[in-house]
């Protein structure tokens, strides 16, 4: 092959790439946020569906009525949160 | 002969992840290298490419099932992210069946990294580097690193007969470039 590497190329790369593992990787602190904003955002999306199709209860305000399905959504089991998704998320209403 | 086999380098990153890490890396950065070399052709982009590729082993190796193939699965990661890179570096996205149309044959004449009093190694890359990038994989891989057709077609994700397919082809094309450029 007619290709070669910089003098020394290979020598040090194994201590430099260990130094770079030894840092935190940048993408831990996206995992952390994406860990949070999956539930989150499922919450919020079936939040938007139920305050759309009219089943939040009708005494929560706008303000309280997010947060309060928000963490009642929390509370489910995944069995129950895939249910009330598929449930909801081709209801006709919604698509109006 | 290799200073670890694969399976004490997995042995020893199931007891010490850095020690583990540090033997694969030992063993894997010459051939996993000069195979990226062989996609990008730049040095530059091989470097970047190379790095990479072993931080990305390195966040994933605990989720590594041993019942498969290391070796595929380490050329898997660094063919993925050579093109990549490859692809990045062209600003637009081209498919792995895509024709090369030069641009990367281009790219030879390039590079500092390159030896061009050897003319036959440079003919012989730069028909390489005409052919489809599936046919270069597969005869890069089978050329250069004696590997069988099944761990090939775990790297490039086809299966055997089309990469022996792949293969024959490549190299039919390659001797007729030669010649036709001799």
């Amino acid at each position: 092959m007619p290709y070669r590497v910089p003098d020394s190329f290979f020598d040090d790369f194994e201590d430099r790439i260990m130094a770079q593992t030894a840092t935190p990787p940048a993408t831990a602190k996206k995992k952390s946020l994406r860990r949070w904003l999956i539930p989150t955002g499922i919450a919020a999306a079936v939040a938007a569906i139920m305050l759309t199709v009219n089943i939040a209860p009708a005494s929560l305000d706008d303000s309280e009525s997010y947060l309060d399905i928000a963490l009642a959504f929390d509370n489910l089991s995944n069995d129950e949160r895939t249910c009330l998704i598929d449930a909801f998320q081709d209801d006709i209403f919604f698509n109006q | 002969m290799p200073d670890y086999n694969n399976n004490s380098i997995l042995d020893t990153i199931a007891r010490d992840t850095q020690a583990g890490f540090r033997m694969l890396v030992h063993e894997y950065k010459e051939p996993v290298y000069w195979h990226i070399r062989r996609i990008t052709v730049l040095h530059h982009d091989a470097e970047d490419a190379l790095q990479e590729t072993f931080l990305r082993i390195f966040r994933n190796i605990g989720n590594f099932n041993r019942d498969l193939s290391l070796d595929a699965w380490i050329f898997r990661i660094a063919t993925n992210e050579a093109l990549r890179l490859k692809q990045r570096n062209k600003n637009s996205t081209i498919p792995i069946d895509a024709p090369d149309n030069g641009a990367t044959v281009d790219r030879l004449i390039a590079d500092e990294y390159c030896d061009y009093s050897d003319a036959e190694a440079i003919l012989f890359q730069r028909a390489i580097l005409s052919l489809p990038p599936k046919q270069q994989l597969a005869f890069n891989l089978r050329y250069y690193n004696d590997m069988d057709y099944d761990t090939i077609a775990d790297i490039i994700n086809s299966n055997a007969t089309t990469v022996k397919a792949n293969y024959h082809a490549a190299k039919e094309k390659i001797i007729r470039y030669i010649n036709s450029h001799f």
